[in-house]
């Protein structure tokens, strides 16, 4: 059996198909406005990869802000229940999940089968978000994929006054063309994100083990930062993170057509 | 005797000299890269308009979130301070105030005896001040002064739900996207930010009378829904510069301090 999952975000869309529990391939493209169009891109581009076509799909369950408006899913499931799905497919001892998205972020706590036991989300304030990483690489002059690398090089983070990211944009400007080391203020943008997402996890609080989702999981100076700030050790998944959940999204999906066929 | 003060915001620098009793210049600079550059600059500005030079300066009194990056300060005062001192000055019948500026909102009352009896701020949050709405006219692709000017017009605002203003970037990009008129999605913003500055100065009891400083306060748009909503008519500030009555307010601060230092050093008789 064939099912897909499709996780329509802020910033990107990820679509993964798997053949019954094996991930036959999965894509991520950034996001448009227009998410109808931007979800059969990805999905056209995946299935070209896998030289499968949208019949071939027997079930198929959207994700994210755009989950609704998806002519090709046959349901849709909330982020907070496909991330928890797709972490426990992945790695069955993960208890918490952290979801740093483009324009939010979850901590979420599910229970030894998977289910969700317990969430808390921030999506009022961008602080904390991957777009607030985006503004602080803009403002340093660097690549958002560069903090993580650079932040490493860091002697002694500097500490950010400012919590809202378009302050923090003009105090990191200011930094840069007060000499500031580049390090130290990549490793300071880190740290920023780190505190924030640390202080809804802790409010969870947190069960072991502990894996940190979405695309924010690819810079290493966050995960180190957060490691530091929760006392505990992060999971490393053997995917891409920005995909859990749409991983999620078609684990449900297999299990919608599984219910379905008996 | 000449006293000065510094006011030096995070987008914006302000700065008075007081000549004995009497303002001899108040000027106001937006800056957008080193703060103790343009603290330097408006204080010169300042003194090239009231034909003095630095070494005229007998005290200077810095205030506002860079105040410890003023390079000529002698001496540094909490900006609601600042405030309290000017208003009482201008008008002391003035029972709350409200300021509003480039990246802070806050808003005390002022009791009988002349002292800050309550007080509220939002340091953490840019959403209503001069920041957010020159973020979102960027992000509208038109200049702050255009954007504000074209939206009295609007006849149909369309409300914002964001309330970070980052999220309200992309929110508004959506909507011109969908179609619909910028002028009428600023509308939106600015009636956002006036709900916001409202609902914040509501948390200090309203008494008359009302002063609105701080850069926003030159904004009619803002003025006009915040008079409305609170059901206050402003008082006036006998002609001075909303967004300099803190840099005023530390100029009074320099005078006070350096006649206080100088009483001490006068020998006992």
């Amino acid at each position: 059996m064939i099912t897909a999952g499709l996780d329509v975000g802020a910033l990107t869309i990820k679509a993964v198909v798997l053949k019954d529990s094996e991930i036959l391939g999965y894509e991520n493209i950034p996001a448009t406005a227009y998410a109808v169009q931007s979800s059969h891109q990805v999905m056209d581009k995946l299935l070209g990869q896998l030289n499968l076509s949208y019949e071939e799909i027997d079930y198929c369950v959207s994700t994210g802000y755009g989950r609704q408006i998806i002519p090709f899913a046959q349901a849709n499931m909330s982020e907070i229940s496909c991330h928890g799905k797709g972490a426990h497919f992945l790695h069955p001892l993960v208890r918490t999940i952290i979801d740093i998205g483009g324009q939010d972020y979850k901590a979420i706590r599910v229970k030894e089968d998977g289910s969700l036991e317990a969430f808390l989300m921030n999506d009022k304030c961008a602080a904390g978000t991957g777009r607030s990483l985006e503004i602080g690489a803009e403002s340093l002059g660097v690549e958002i994929s560069e903090l993580g690398p650079l932040s490493l090089e860091a002697k002694e983070p500097v500490r950010l006054v400012f919590i809202c990211s378009s302050l923090m944009a003009i105090e990191v400007k200011q930094m840069v063309l007060e000499g500031k080391n580049m390090a130290d203020i990549a490793g300071g943008i880190n740290d920023l994100t780190a505190r924030r997402v640390a202080s809804i996890v802790r409010r969870l609080p947190p069960k072991k083990e502990i894996v940190l989702t979405g695309g924010v999981a690819k810079n290493v100076g966050v995960i180190i930062s957060l490691e530091r700030e929760l006392g505990a050790r992060l999971v490393q998944l053997p995917v891409d993170p920005q995909i859990v959940g749409a991983l999620g999204a078609a684990v449900i999906a297999k299990e919608k057509a599984d219910v379905g066929n008996s | 005797m000449i006293f000065a003060g510094c006011d030096l915001g995070i987008v914006s620098a302000q700065a008075a000299l007081v000549k004995d009793e009497e303002i001899v210049a108040l000027e106001t600079i937006p800056y957008k890269n080193l703060p103790r550059q343009a603290a330097k600059e408006v204080m010169e500005k300042a003194l090239k308009k009231a034909g003095l030079s630095w070494s005229q300066i007998d005290y200077c009194i810095a205030t506002g979130h860079g105040k410890r990056a003023v390079p000529h300060a002698d001496g540094f005062v909490h900006e609601m301070g600042c405030l309290q001192r000017a208003v009482q000055e201008i008008n002391p019948r003035i029972r709350t105030v409200i300021d509003v500026g480039g990246h802070t909102l806050q808003a005390f009352a002022i009791n009988e005896k002349g002292g800050i009896s309550e007080n509220v701020s939002l340091h953490r949050c840019v959403t209503g001040t001069g920041l957010y709405l020159e973020v979102i006219a960027r992000a509208l692709g038109m200049s702050l002064e255009d954007i504000l000017e074209a939206s009295l017009t609007s006849e149909e605002p369309l409300m914002v739900t964001s309330q970070c203003v980052v999220l309200a970037e992309s929110e508004v990009i959506s909507r011109v996207n969908e179609g619909n008129d910028p002028k009428d999605i600023f509308a939106g913003v600015v009636r956002f930010a006036a709900v916001r500055i409202g609902s914040m100065a509501r948390k200090v009891p309203i008494r008359r009378e009302v002063a609105f400083v701080g850069g926003m306060a030159k904004n009619a748009a803002i003025r006009n829904h915040l008079e409305e909503s609170l059901k206050v008519a402003f008082a006036g500030l006998a002609g001075i510069d909303p967004q300099a009555v803190s840099a005023y307010g530390a100029a009074l601060f320099a005078k006070e301090k350096y006649l206080s230092i100088s009483k001490k050093e006068w020998p006992e008789p």
